[in-house]
């Protein structure tokens, strides 16, 4: 009896973990013809990009939904490392943690729950900046360096870098920084820096980083695992990669697809391929098996009402961020 | 002589001078706040006093000297007669959230405001409505102090340019930032610029947009009130308002036997008042009689007092006897409402007490100003890099209070966004991400409170019968409606 419930337990478990993890399992045939040009990202993807180019940094232009989604990235990559820094403090020592009233904060006097809110704040971004000061960046896809430049401008990283296959979104992410004050003094003393790269013909194997995100990227390259596995490479020990894609379901090809492109006209027609998508149970189980932890994972929605990005709970629904770390 | 004659070539070559004076003095800033008002130096504190935004740098500038300004207001002695009123949630604002020392010895709580018709014939019939809005009354100088004194106790002053007017605010080609030239010859180059100069403000005039607006061909008259005897209960002051045919006329509490009034006149009562009327005793009498008597009792001692006053030599004993004239009437009138509205003597003595405004002995003539009354609102209150708050964005009619607090709830939203924009490293400058986000936010709230106070200063200057019946009807059934007038009244002072 005994036996036969482990057996149960490893063959529901040989069914959870994926045997394909390693390539994209959905991947097909058309593509992985066009990869033959051992590129991270193919020839109709670059052209695609490189069209957008002059109209990225134009927030009230067809990039304006990427606009808005980046500050929901910022958001997520600050609670991430929060979550991060204040678990590892936890590891070390218990009695250094801030004082959390054990009753609800509303109940206090306005004037006592605004300082007991700004002590809280403080505290976790004293946490970030001190964890985080040292840090190297890197913005893989970083195209009109969106990410890059806010990330620049936080001016809590040591360097921030962003790597981008398309020359024409690097030139225009290279003027566009070099037109504000701040970031035009990050790109002279090196702390921002953009670079046309090729993951896969990547000299520079030596380079490491603390942090890499690649947001909205792996949708649109051919062999999205083998990029995954290029990153980690870049990735110092206890690094953290932070991820954001679209699950390859319903609701997806609905949102993303028809109401987006074709209905409302929020992003570019062919902006998207479906074929591409990548549901986040397959990323967890990449992570599984390439020994990285799982940090936070958020399921991501526009709402056109608010005309703002909301973060929810549900990450096998849509659009989605998730955090790992190199263990 | 190489050496000189080469300076003379840059001196007749007036483009090369240009280029060099412009280029060297260039001083590249995160926010540059243009006007030192109650809202320019607010928005200032609030930057001081916000440990995130509190990291950039930013300077405001200001054309008229404050040392002065604060000097003055403390040999003053008595109050200002700018005086404003203030919600509860923007005193909490000040208070706790930028921490500034206010001098509250000199700010007056009161806990209501009662309208009344003034367009009525009878005075049994005059409706009213009584409003719970609790409301500070506050010198604009003592909030102007309180900055002040907040900025240089942080050692800030450095961020404070004085004396300094804007010469021209242009755009530079290269890259879009707003150039703003002073006439101290400085050049600063803002990330984000924010116009609080008021009315005929420089960065509104830039920004070049429309909006809609009319001048109320009136005047508001202030001045300051000595009452005949100081309200019986001072912890329970209440506000006034009656709405006349030129527009409405508030009495406003302050410490003791001291009080304060906005008066909307037409252009020749105005002048009178501010200019011919020396007794301040016949204005206060005035007073008293828009409130107590009916309309045309008052309009006909309006009337008389004009023309006593509107001839060179002035009559001393008619003026005398002008005063005892309608003091005698407010009396009478005061005694036949108490005892229509109350069955028994004690209820009588205090029923004046409790449902007139407190009687006015004079105006203190040396307090008396007016101010052209306007009703304005851009269409937009930011471009790229640029940004408006305050008066500089709306002007309303005073009727309601709220010019300084629309002001106040401006530059909370503005920081707030500024304070997002800066955790989320997203430029501050930036229209579409962060100033459109506080215009959007702000816009309908502003909107409403304009027309609100536009509606009702129109309202009330109908000059039909019809009309004031109706209006009339629609007060007394709207004072009856409870819920509502709590729901208004915590949406103006944001406590229940």
């Amino acid at each position: 009896m005994y036996r036969f419930q482990i057996k149960k337990i490893t063959s529901l478990r040989s069914i959870y973990v994926n045997q394909n993890i390693g390539f994209n399992p959905h991947i097909n045939s058309k593509a992985r013809i066009q990869s033959k040009e051992n590129t991270s990202f193919s020839a109709l993807e670059q052209s695609h990009f490189a069209k957008l180019a002059p109209t990225w940094w134009d927030p009230s232009g067809n990039q304006r939904i990427l606009h808005l989604m980046n500050s929901k990235r910022i958001e997520f990559i600050r609670s991430t490392l929060t979550k991060k820094f204040s678990k590892e403090k936890n590891d070390i020592k218990t009695e250094d943690e801030i004082y959390v009233p054990k009753f609800n904060k509303d109940l206090l006097p306005s004037s006592i729950k605004l300082q007991v809110d700004s002590m809280q704040e403080t505290y976790l971004d004293e946490l970030l900046s001190k964890n985080v000061h040292n840090w190297n960046v890197l913005d893989m896809g970083c195209g009109g360096g969106l990410l890059t430049e806010s990330l620049s401008r936080l001016g809590m990283f040591k360097s921030v870098c962003g790597y981008d296959m398309t020359e024409e979104c690097i030139e225009v992410a290279k003027t566009h920084s070099s037109k504000d004050i701040q970031l035009q003094k990050n790109l002279e003393n090196g702390t921002l820096s953009y670079e046309i790269k090729d993951l896969f013909n990547d000299s520079e194997k030596e380079k490491k980083f603390n942090m890499i995100c690649c947001f909205e990227m792996l949708e649109h390259v051919d062999e999205p695992f083998k990029v995954l596995d290029c990153l980690k490479e870049k990735l110092e020990i206890n690094g953290v990669l932070v991820l954001s894609t679209i699950n390859k379901e319903l609701v997806s090809l609905l949102t993303t697809i028809v109401a987006a492109e074709h209905v409302l006209g929020l992003v570019p027609k062919g902006t998207h391929d479906f074929e591409k998508y990548i549901n986040c149970k397959d990323i967890e189980n990449w992570a599984f098996r390439n020994k990285m932890e799982v940090i936070d994972t958020n399921g991501v929605m526009y709402n056109p009402l608010k005309d703002e990005w909301e973060l929810h709970d549900n990450k096998d629904i849509g659009n989605y961020f998730i955090s790992l770390r190199k263990l | 002589m190489l050496c000189l004659s080469s300076r003379l070539a840059i001196l007749k070559n007036p483009q090369y001078c240009f280029y060099s004076t412009a280029a060297s003095n260039i001083i590249p800033l995160d926010i540059l706040i243009v006007g030192g008002g109650p809202a320019g130096l607010t928005m200032l504190s609030s930057l001081i006093a916000n440990n995130k935004l509190n990291k950039l740098s930013f300077k405001l500038i200001e054309s008229n000297n404050l040392d002065n300004q604060i000097e003055k207001y403390d040999s003053l002695g008595r109050y200002d007669n700018r005086i404003i009123s203030i919600t509860p949630k923007n005193l909490d604002y000040l208070t706790t959230k930028i921490n500034l020392p206010l001098n509250f010895d000199k700010i007056t709580k009161f806990n209501g405001i009662t309208i009344f018709n003034g367009s009525d014939l009878s005075t049994q019939t005059k409706s009213r409505v009584d409003l719970d809005t609790e409301s500070y009354m506050c010198e604009i100088q003592n909030l102007v102090k309180s900055n002040y004194k907040f900025i240089n106790n942080l050692n800030k002053s450095d961020s404070l340019i004085q004396n300094v007017k804007v010469d021209s605010i242009v755009k530079s080609e290269l890259d879009n930032y707003p150039l703003v030239t002073l006439s101290n010859g400085i050049t600063y180059k803002p990330k984000l610029l924010i116009g609080c100069d008021g009315f005929n403000s420089s960065v509104k005039k830039f920004m070049n947009y429309n909006g809609i607006g009319w001048s109320y061909d009136s005047f508001g008259v202030v001045g300051n009130l000595h009452l005949k005897y100081p309200p019986s209960d001072p912890s329970n002051l209440r506000g006034w308002q009656t709405f006349l045919k030129t527009g409405p006329l508030a009495h406003l509490p302050l410490e003791g036997d001291r009080a304060t009034m906005v008066w909307s006149c037409d252009a020749a009562m105005s002048e009178a008042f501010a200019k011919k009327i020396t007794n301040g005793e016949v204005l206060g009498s005035l007073i008293n009689c828009a409130y107590v008597l009916s309309r045309l009792d008052y309009e006909y001692y309006l009337k008389k007092a004009l023309k006593l006053f509107s001839s060179e030599s002035v009559d001393e004993k008619a003026i005398t006897a002008l005063i005892d004239e309608m003091n005698i009437r407010v009396e009478q009138e005061s005694e036949n409402l108490s005892k229509i509205n109350t069955d028994n003597s004690q209820d009588e003595m205090l029923y004046m007490d409790e449902h007139y405004p407190p009687l006015v002995k004079s105006v203190n003539l040396s307090t008396v100003g007016r101010f052209p009354l306007k009703m304005f609102h851009l269409d937009h209150y930011s471009k790229n890099r640029l940004v408006l708050i305050g008066d500089a964005c709306h002007n309303t009619h005073p009727l309601a209070g709220q010019g300084l607090n629309m002001g106040l709830e401006d530059i909370k939203e503005l920081v707030k966004q500024l304070e997002k924009a800066n955790d989320l490293g997203i430029d501050i400058g930036n229209n579409e991400l962060v100033l459109k986000k506080y215009f959007e936010n702000r816009y309908p709230e502003n909107s409403v409170m304009l027309m609100g106070t536009d509606f009702l200063h129109k309202l009330f200057a109908i000059d039909e019968p019809i009309v004031h019946k109706i209006t009339n009807i629609g007060m007394d059934f709207f004072n009856n409606l409870d819920s509502v007038k709590k729901w208004m009244a915590f949406k103006v002072s944001g406590k229940n």
